[in-house]
């Protein structure tokens, strides 16, 4: 037992060198679907009803879709189509996507609680559609937004595992990898847990105390994307 | 044209495998709920606090660890305590013990979203504590989390996926072999993206009539 | 001797403030015991002891003559006998206006189903709740509509006594009416009841005897007449007055 904990000692590093690699690559998979949530809600916003029904079929699709599935399509698929992506940019689309569908859902559930009379007001004012989405709007959907997302952050960082289908080396593809040198999967896999277990759980307490704070009916969902 | 002929020519190795996916979910599922059920029990039944803590830490750490994770260990680090267990088992294991967490955490909302005057008025009737949870609690906070539940099963399935990980014929599993034989990737993949997407609508519709089955006026809305 | 309940003694803590300060008073068959008050006073708490949903700190609950606050005894036992209508109707959810009054029949005193409806019907009738509404669900009622269920539910459990927690406080001023109208029906039967209530009309018109509670303490016990029209008591003359010059600001239109 002493000597299986003192064999993966040496390769420690290589495990924490790749935790930058799960911190950039979630931070990018987040920030492209915070754009991509963010103008879905503006265009649902601003649409007849027909183009808003179309925009919610499309985000309903997108969720339907397991994120190991979107990771191969990009990353195995476009190739078809002329272009070839490397696997991280691949992996940050693929995350970025499926956020922005689902961070579209956090702001459209909480768009009803910014009362409309907000968005006529500041259209009475002389600004924009544009401009009272931007300025007016969506500033306050995002303050009650913020402990949903900080959830919807974690599920990200959860999910860059995820990347180790598409050969991405981030913490958990270099546990694998260590514990195959090593030839045992026990010490790096808890070890990655902890890693994991201790962002995640302070940035969800973090949440909690934000949800009480702002404290507002808006239901924990979580979801997973697969 | 277009992945068509994939579905054509594959159809029965992709429905086995499809049916790989639901029973792996339909089975984590199940044990999932079970395990849920005893730890809100202790959550908010119990007097003693170690049971209480030990869920609590349980959640937490299921909660905020990959699954990813979760499935490599038991599949992967098992056999080093003895126990060698089959694809099919570690899977529906692994996601049983995750889906556990999450599980309990509707429950535990459910159950707490209902009054607690709803049980005093039961008491008020003459009924025992337990009668109370049995025939008061318990309708109308399950009721509560049944949309939650749903949901989670969805989630399931489209996470079973990782299954193939470890081996488990199932739907990625399958796809990926198909694609790799024939080097149609693009064709594959979507087609398989469209049968995920298809099959989770489906499963979505089954719950939203469960819950109509179910549903009461002035619950649930 | 026709006593009902008897409380002797009884004294409850919240946070370590009492809000019931040895309270004694008793209850007697065909009684119409009406308990006023500020709010706070602790008349909800005391009238939650008469059943044991509040357990008291100290002192004793008797129910024709047993104590229910012995150790010995299990209160779930009495509580059939012991109706409670709450301030918040507090119906089943999820149960249809029908199954709400059968509930208590079929789950605690085990009666067949068919009887239980029959018992049912009858409480629903005496309560005015007409057959279009049994197969609703609590959420589809009128507030009024709701605590007369809730008073069925009670009388469905042919109780020896009825206690009402501020029945008509959640009411719309429309919807009181109607509530205290089955109220007085059921005095006129001759049921003994416990009504916490800021009626005056109400007590005055139907209260066999009053009480004033004032911050967990008995002020003045007496007849409607004693109490609300010649109180001897400082604090229960101030209390009345405050309570007639709400009456007062009433408008008539």
């Amino acid at each position: 037992m002493a000597t299986m904990v003192q064999s993966f000692f040496p390769y420690i590093h290589i495990i924490l060198d790749a935790l930058w690699v799960t911190i950039a690559l979630s931070i990018a998979g987040f920030s492209l679907g915070f754009g991509i949530g963010a103008l879905l809600l503006f265009l649902r916003t601003f649409s007849n009803r027909v183009v808003a029904r179309a925009i919610d079929g499309f985000i309903d699709v997108i969720r339907g879709i397991p994120l190991l599935v979107m990771l191969f399509l990009i990353f195995y698929g476009f190739p078809a189509l002329g272009f070839q992506i490397p696997n991280m940019l691949a992996a940050a689309l693929g995350m970025g996507i499926l956020s922005g569908a689902y961070q579209s859902q956090i702001f459209r559930s909480l768009l009803h609680s910014v009362s409309s009379s907000q968005y006529e007001s500041s259209l009475a004012i002389g600004l924009s559609r544009w401009e009272s989405f931007r300025y007016v709007i969506f500033p306050q959907v995002l303050r009650l937004s913020i402990p949903a997302l900080i959830n919807e952050y974690t599920i990200l960082l959860k999910d860059t595992s995820v990347a180790y289908a598409i050969g991405v080396t981030e913490m958990f593809t270099q546990s694998v990898h260590v514990s195959q040198v090593i030839m045992s999967f026990t010490y790096p896999l808890l070890f990655v847990s902890a890693i994991y277990l201790t962002i995640c759980f302070s940035l969800s307490s973090l949440a909690n105390h934000l949800y009480r704070k702002l404290s507002y009916g808006y239901s924990i969902r979580e979801h997973i994307g697969g | 044209m277009l992945g068509l002929d994939i579905l054509i020519e594959n159809w029965q190795i992709l429905l086995k495998a499809l049916g790989y996916s639901l029973l792996v979910s339909l089975f984590s599922f199940i044990l999932g709920f079970a395990l849920a059920s005893l730890f809100t029990v202790v959550r908010l039944f119990s007097s003693f606090k170690v049971p209480k803590w030990a869920v609590r830490a349980y959640v937490e750490t299921f909660r905020g660890t990959p699954m990813m994770v979760q499935l490599f260990f038991i599949y992967y680090a098992s056999p080093a305590i003895g126990i060698n267990l089959s694809p099919f088992q570690a899977s529906v294991i692994a996601f049983a013990l995750n889906s556990a967490a999450y599980q309990s955490e509707y429950l535990r909302a459910g159950l707490m979203s209902v009054p607690k005057t709803q049980y005093e008025a039961a008491e008020s009737l003459g009924l025992s504590k337990w009668g109370a949870v049995f025939s008061v609690v318990l309708p109308v906070g399950l009721r509560a989390s049944l949309s939650s539940l749903g949901n989670e099963f969805v989630a399931l399935f489209k996470y079973s996926s990782i299954a193939s990980f470890v081996t488990l014929p199932e739907l990625f599993y399958v796809a990926r072999y198909i694609a790799a034989g024939s080097f149609r990737y693009l064709e594959m993949y979507t087609v398989l993206a469209i049968i995920y997407v298809v099959i989770g609508f489906a499963l979505s519709k089954t719950f939203r009539k469960v819950e109509r089955f179910f549903y009461v006026p002035g619950l649930m809305d | 001797m026709g006593e009902v309940i008897k409380v002797d003694g009884v004294w409850k803590y919240y946070d370590g403030r009492a809000v019931v300060k040895g309270i004694s008073l008793e209850v007697n068959r065909g009684d119409r015991f009406v308990i006023i008050g500020p709010s706070g006073s602790g008349k909800s708490t005391l009238l939650r002891m008469m059943n044991l949903l509040v357990r008291p700190d100290k002192g004793k609950i008797f129910f024709e003559g047993v104590e229910l606050t012995s150790p010995k005894v299990n209160p779930v036992e009495y509580r059939k006998k012991i109706g409670i209508v709450f301030q918040h109707y507090n119906l089943f959810l999820h149960m249809t206006v029908m199954r709400n009054v059968m509930f208590g029949p079929v789950k605690v005193k085990g009666m067949k189903l068919d009887e239980a409806r029959k018992v049912a019907e009858a409480a629903l009738d005496s309560v005015h709740i007409s057959r279009a509404l049994w197969d609703k669900y609590p959420s589809q009622l009128s507030g009024g509509e709701q605590q007369r269920v809730a008073i069925a539910r009670a009388l469905a459990m042919e109780p020896e006594v009825m206690l009402f927690d501020e029945p008509t406080s959640a009411l719309d001023p429309e919807l009181t009416g109607e509530v205290l109208q089955v109220m007085k029906e059921l005095a006129k039967k001759g049921m003994t009841m416990v009504v916490v209530t800021h009626e005056l009309g109400f007590a005055a018109s139907v209260a066999s005897r009053i009480a004033f509670i004032d911050s967990g303490e008995v002020v003045e016990e007496g007849t409607p007449k004693e109490i609300l029209f010649s109180p001897k008591k400082e604090r229960t003359r101030a209390f009345l007055n405050r309570m007639w010059e709400l009456y007062r600001i009433e408008p008539e239109w």
